[in-house]
């Protein structure tokens, strides 16, 4: 479903205003099959607005964009069926168990019959345990990964990541990072990741994509990034030399 | 009949869109069970039917001892005795009180019921991962419309069975009788299926859980009682009774104004009155001295008020924005 | 003490700057308007009406009655009404939401964490809360008084006012009754929309049901136009018999007896002449005669007050979560 160069998520002069002012202002990059695309800017850069425009969740100003071959405006239906989005601090219906949570949300994805599918995802993220647990129940850490198994269950091409790691603990962290290689390796989903964390980028991304005041200012992948700036010793130093060559 | 239906409904809609209208009324369904929402509803509405009827035969009981003393009485003072009031006292007058009660209290559960059918998609910020799956808002609102139209007509069912079977313990049944019922029940229906999408319209459009409490509840207000009053000039409290107190309005050139520009629009007096006549019970229109429409219009109007506040549902639905998700507590 | 004021400062503020307090200042306003007008076309249209009447008995020389006489307060009928049902909801949803915001926002939580008792929150909110009915009755009231210049040109005497004075004051109660209700369901249930719903069944039940019984159980409201009437029976012969159904009519007036909503009625109606027969009586006579139903009213507000002063402030309360 990628294109010739092998893009899966091809974005146009992506804008969105709301009134006054420009959440994302003309927007252009592309993400390769396969990638982990870091997707980095401060709070309120319009990372979440981006994001909820490639979902299909609002609808773009201007501009537009593709996912695995389908227009998100256009086709918003088809292109749902091959992505999969996880909002920050996501936590499903509460009074429901885990397992009755990502039944329902197999089957309006497609999926006709889940229980396997639901066990095997279930068992990918060590939480198979808490199958019969009601949502509501369950510690912080636990939700998320409840979360991330509602993306991945339909076998989406792209998954979206909204500040994953928000108020998870260290080990939930690492364990959250395995989980996003091991998807990306294994079940060869490309992984679209908005996030603030510069050292879980270092650890996690393969791309990665500056968004500040709605504008795009850096992409490029994370090895080049790091050549370039050879002589910076973290990619902390990376970020805000970026960024303040673009007069921030 | 089904499989034509079924065709139909196919040829309409997806193999897809039908799923998921089955799995989102399964889940809500499971949802409502389980906060006890539904079992609530169901409860009261079972009460309000023996209730009524209990109310309706006791009162009736003390008229035929009030008639059997009036009669010795008279008969003491030599005066003539009436005919028992009983040929005079309609038969289902008994279920007079399940009108007032639908009205007042079947509405605003209603309300209640549309505002938890959607809530439980706005928290935790579901309603991002809810809308990034694989199905439009029209299929959206249609798993809502079957889901609230299954719950309802369960309620209603079993409201109505519980009517029947104390209806024929306490007084006479027959089937005319079983038929009026009936009819009734399915007048409620469309009446109170208004009131749920009024709910659903407030707790999609609103940016947090109190407009989407308050608003509808204020709406709820002005249908039951507010429009009734400036219509008909009836006092709100008067509006509970099944006995309209008399408030003439003839008198007033602005009163009868007020009252042919409102009154096709007063969906409540409307239900009440269609409620009255087709269980034999005399309505209001008498205390007010005003005419009553015939039931054709009645009909009309109540289905005209399903229709309007599906539509405004459906426009909520379509605008609704479901990346702010986090805004609803 | 300081802490509390400290509180009911803070949600006085919280009310006072929501739309919350925007909707239901309209709403009560436009009630009050709609009310107010629709009495004062009805009392005209019997105005016109007796005045038909008369010309067509003058001319056939016979005797006129009195012509229906305007007490402006019995135009209240209708305001007191939408006191009983919506004043009584209005309190439920303030306690209902006082709690839920802090709640969601675990705002609650963190006030816990400062050098202050659970007490003193649960007293602060109610105090913030009781000014807030105050206040809003009052404007109410300025209202009224307002409206019934302008529309009709009516300027209230000293006693009326002082009536309406009186009100306030226990409407006030009334709603802060249903406040308290509805605050101490909110804090004591874990799940909140269930304390709502429970909220909403006793409102229904108290404001709705519980009054309306006893007017449907009367036996003559049974047979359209009145049963005794159907029978050609008169007045004396009607209370005749009626004595002998003594037990039926007390259980009639003891299911009244137990809302609040109808002693508030009585209470006030009785004040405003709405029931006619305390039209032209001296206010302490009316009060003397309804004082049962101030005992009442005084009753719930004080089971109210040591619920939610003492129960709560002693026992589990959910603040968060």
């Amino acid at each position: 479903m990628a294109d010739n160069e092998g893009n899966i998520i091809i974005v146009r002069n992506l804008s969105k205003r709301y009134g006054e002012s420009m959440a994302v202002s003309d927007v252009s990059f592309s993400v390769k099959e396969g990638d982990i695309f870091g997707f980095l800017g401060h709070n309120g850069a319009g990372k979440t607005t981006t994001v909820n425009m490639l979902t299909t969740l609002l609808e773009p100003t201007r501009g537009s964009a593709s996912i695995a071959g389908f227009d998100i405006i256009t086709q918003p239906i088809t292109v749902r069926k091959n992505i999969g989005y996880v909002p920050e601090n996501v936590q499903l219906y509460e009074n429901l168990t885990c397992f009755e949570n990502l039944e329902f949300f197999a089957k309006i994805s497609g999926i006709e019959h889940p229980k396997v599918r639901i066990m095997e995802v279930l068992r990918l993220l060590n939480a198979a345990s808490y199958a019969n647990k009601r949502v509501g129940e369950l510690s912080k850490g636990m939700r998320q990964r409840i979360g991330l198994a509602q993306a991945i269950i339909h076998k989406p091409k792209v998954l979206f990541l909204d500040e994953p790691t928000s108020g998870l603990d260290p080990m939930g962290v690492k364990e959250l990072r395995d989980t996003i290689i091991a998807l990306n390796e294994q079940e060869g989903i490309t992984i679209f990741m908005n996030t603030h964390l510069l050292s879980e980028v270092t650890k996690t991304c393969k791309t990665i994509g500056v968004l500040n005041h709605g504008k795009l200012i850096y992409n490029d992948t994370l090895k080049k990034t790091l050549n370039r700036f050879n002589n910076e010793d973290s990619l902390e130093k990376i970020y805000f030399s970026i960024e303040r060559k673009n007069g921030n | 009949m089904r499989t034509l239906w079924r065709k139909y409904i196919f040829q309409l809609r997806g193999k897809m869109e039908i799923e998921y209208i089955r799995e989102s009324s399964k889940k809500d369904i499971m949802l409502l069970l389980r906060d006890y929402t539904v079992i609530v509803i169901l409860v009261v509405f079972i009460a309000m039917s023996i209730a009524s009827c209990y109310i309706g035969w006791s009162a009736q009981h003390i008229v035929n001892g009030v008639y059997s003393e009036t009669a010795k009485q008279l008969a003491l003072e030599n005066k003539p005795v009436p005919p028992s009031p009983f040929s005079i006292v309609p038969q289902l007058a008994l279920l007079k009180n399940m009108i007032i009660y639908v009205v007042l209290i079947g509405s605003l559960l209603a309300i209640i019921l549309g505002h938890a059918l959607i809530s439980n998609d706005r928290k935790n910020g579901i309603s991002k991962v809810l809308f990034s799956k694989p199905f439009s808002r029209t299929d959206y609102l249609a798993g809502k419309l079957v889901t609230a139209s299954v719950l309802i007509s369960i309620i209603l069912l079993l409201s109505m069975i519980a009517n029947i079977i104390f209806v024929s313990l306490l007084s006479r049944i027959t089937l005319q009788s079983i038929i009026s019922i009936v009819i009734f029940y399915i007048i409620s229906f469309f009446f109170l299926s208004g009131f749920i999408f009024i709910g659903m319209y407030f707790s999609i459009r609103a940016d947090n859980s109190t407009q989407a409490i308050l608003l509808p509840i204020i709406i709820w207000i002005v249908i039951i009682f507010v429009i009734p009053e400036l219509g008909s000039a009836l006092y709100p409290t008067s509006s509970l009774n099944p006995v309209l107190p008399d408030t003439n309005i003839l008198g007033s050139p602005i009163l009868v104004t007020i009252h042919s520009v409102i009154y096709p629009f007063s969906v409540s007096e409307q239900y009440k009155a269609l409620s009255a006549t087709n269980l034999g019970i005399s309505s209001g229109a008498q205390a007010t001295n005003t005419s009553e429409y015939p039931p054709l219009i009645q009909i009309l109007i109540i289905i005209m008020w399903m229709v309007v506040t599906v539509a405004g549902a459906y426009i909520a639905t379509k605008r609704f924005d479901p990346s702010l998700g986090e805004q609803y507590e | 003490m300081s802490n509390t004021f400290i509180i009911a400062q803070k949600e006085w503020k919280d009310i006072i700057r929501s739309k919350t307090f925007i909707y239901i200042l309209i709403l009560l306003a436009i009630l009050t308007l709609i009310s107010l007008i629709v009495s004062i076309l009805v009392f005209n249209s019997q105005l016109t009406e007796y005045n038909n009447a008369a010309t067509q008995l003058q001319q056939q020389g016979r005797d006129v009655g009195l012509p229906p006489q305007l007490y402006p307060l019995n135009l209240l009928r209708g305001t007191v009404d939408y006191i009983e049902i919506i004043g009584a909801m209005l309190g439920i949803l303030l306690g209902y939401l006082c709690i839920a915001k802090e709640r969601n926002t675990k705002a609650l939580k963190l006030l816990l964490t400062r050098p202050i008792t659970k007490g003193e929150i649960v007293r602060g909110k109610i105090l913030g809360n009781t000014l807030f009915i105050l206040s809003l009755m009052t404007i109410m009231a300025v209202f009224i008084v307002f409206l019934f210049a302008l529309i009709s040109g009516l300027f209230l005497s000293n006693s009326e006012l002082f009536k309406i004075f009186l009100f306030i004051i226990i409407s006030t109660v009334y709603v802060l009754i249903f406040f308290m209700l509805s605050f101490f369901l909110s804090l004591k249930q874990k799940n909140l929309t269930r304390a709502l719903i429970t909220c909403f069944i006793i409102w229904l039940v108290i404001v709705l049901i519980l009054p309306q019984i006893g007017d449907t159980m009367d036996p003559d409201n049974q047979v359209p136009g009145g049963l005794f009437k159907s029978m050609n029976v008169d007045k004396p012969t009607e209370k005749l018999i009626m004595s002998r159904f003594g037990t039926y009519e007390t259980i009639r007036n003891g299911i009244e007896e137990s809302s609040i909503t109808k002693h508030y009625e009585r209470a006030v109606f009785a004040i405003f002449g709405i029931k006619s027969i305390y039209n032209g009586k001296s206010l302490s006579f009316t009060l003397l005669d309804t004082i049962s139903n101030y005992y009442w009213i005084l009753g719930f507000l004080i089971l109210g007050l040591y619920i939610d002063y003492i129960y709560l402030s002693k026992t589990k309360i959910y603040l968060s979560g």
